[in-house]
């Protein structure tokens, strides 16, 4: 049976970071919902990380692969500070980003158990590495923005 | 992974217009064409006052 939902068992964000950082990610400086990580630098790829449920005994990662602009999250974050969000407001996305389900070298996304094992464990970090292989190539000036400057990976 | 398509709208649509509206304050680029056509006008659960407010935040 399947089933909605996002796990935040730290086991697995643990291994989102562990994943992370052996690709030279790091942390977000301007949070975003859910594990969110980018390359470093004003402009660079970011990797947005749920673990999701799939069944009630299931879980499978889920990612939006994405450009973090830091001027401009920074900015964002400066104006939500001086606004009031309702409680349940759980937090930010970056303004575009690509579905790991349109990306043909992430499917399938592994499911495995909810409790991580050592195969569950092994399948995830293999499937995030190829996640944070993901490198868009870089505008080379905000004017080459304009046309799809964000566009091809290795 | 082939072309990713910088118009795949992923934040809430106040966000990305305010996206566009900072590219055109801060670079001068304009990306409301292809970026704002299709947009949902929505703000909730923002204040959009503050959120797309001309003037820069004082910190």
């Amino acid at each position: 049976m399947l089933c909605n939902g996002r796990s935040n068992d730290p086991e697995w964000i643990a291994l989102a970071e562990q994943a992370a950082k052996r690709a030279g990610f790091e942390a977000v400086r301007y949070p975003l919902v859910g594990q969110a990580f980018s390359l470093g630098g004003e402009v660079a790829p970011s990797l947005q990380l749920f673990f999701q449920r799939v069944t009630f005994t299931e879980i499978a990662p889920e990612a939006f692969l994405g450009v973090y602009v830091e001027a401009f999250e920074r900015e964002w974050g400066e104006r939500l500070s001086r606004t009031v969000l309702p409680p349940e407001f759980d937090g930010d996305s970056p303004p575009f980003a690509l579905h790991i389900a349109n990306v043909g070298r992430l499917r399938p996304r592994p499911w495995v158990s909810n409790s991580p094992t050592e195969e569950g464990v092994a399948a995830v970090l293999d499937w995030l590495g190829r996640a944070f292989e993901w490198r868009p190539s870089r505008p080379t000036g905000w004017a080459s923005i304009r046309s799809p400057p964000i566009a091809r990976t290795r | 992974m082939g072309e990713h398509p910088f118009t795949a709208y992923r934040a809430h649509p106040l966000k990305v217009r305010g996206f566009a509206g900072w590219l055109q304050r801060v670079h001068s680029v304009d990306l409301s064409e292809p970026l704002l056509a299709a947009l949902a006008d929505r703000n909730d659960p923002y204040d959009r006052a503050v959120m797309l407010g001309a003037e820069p935040p004082d910190a």
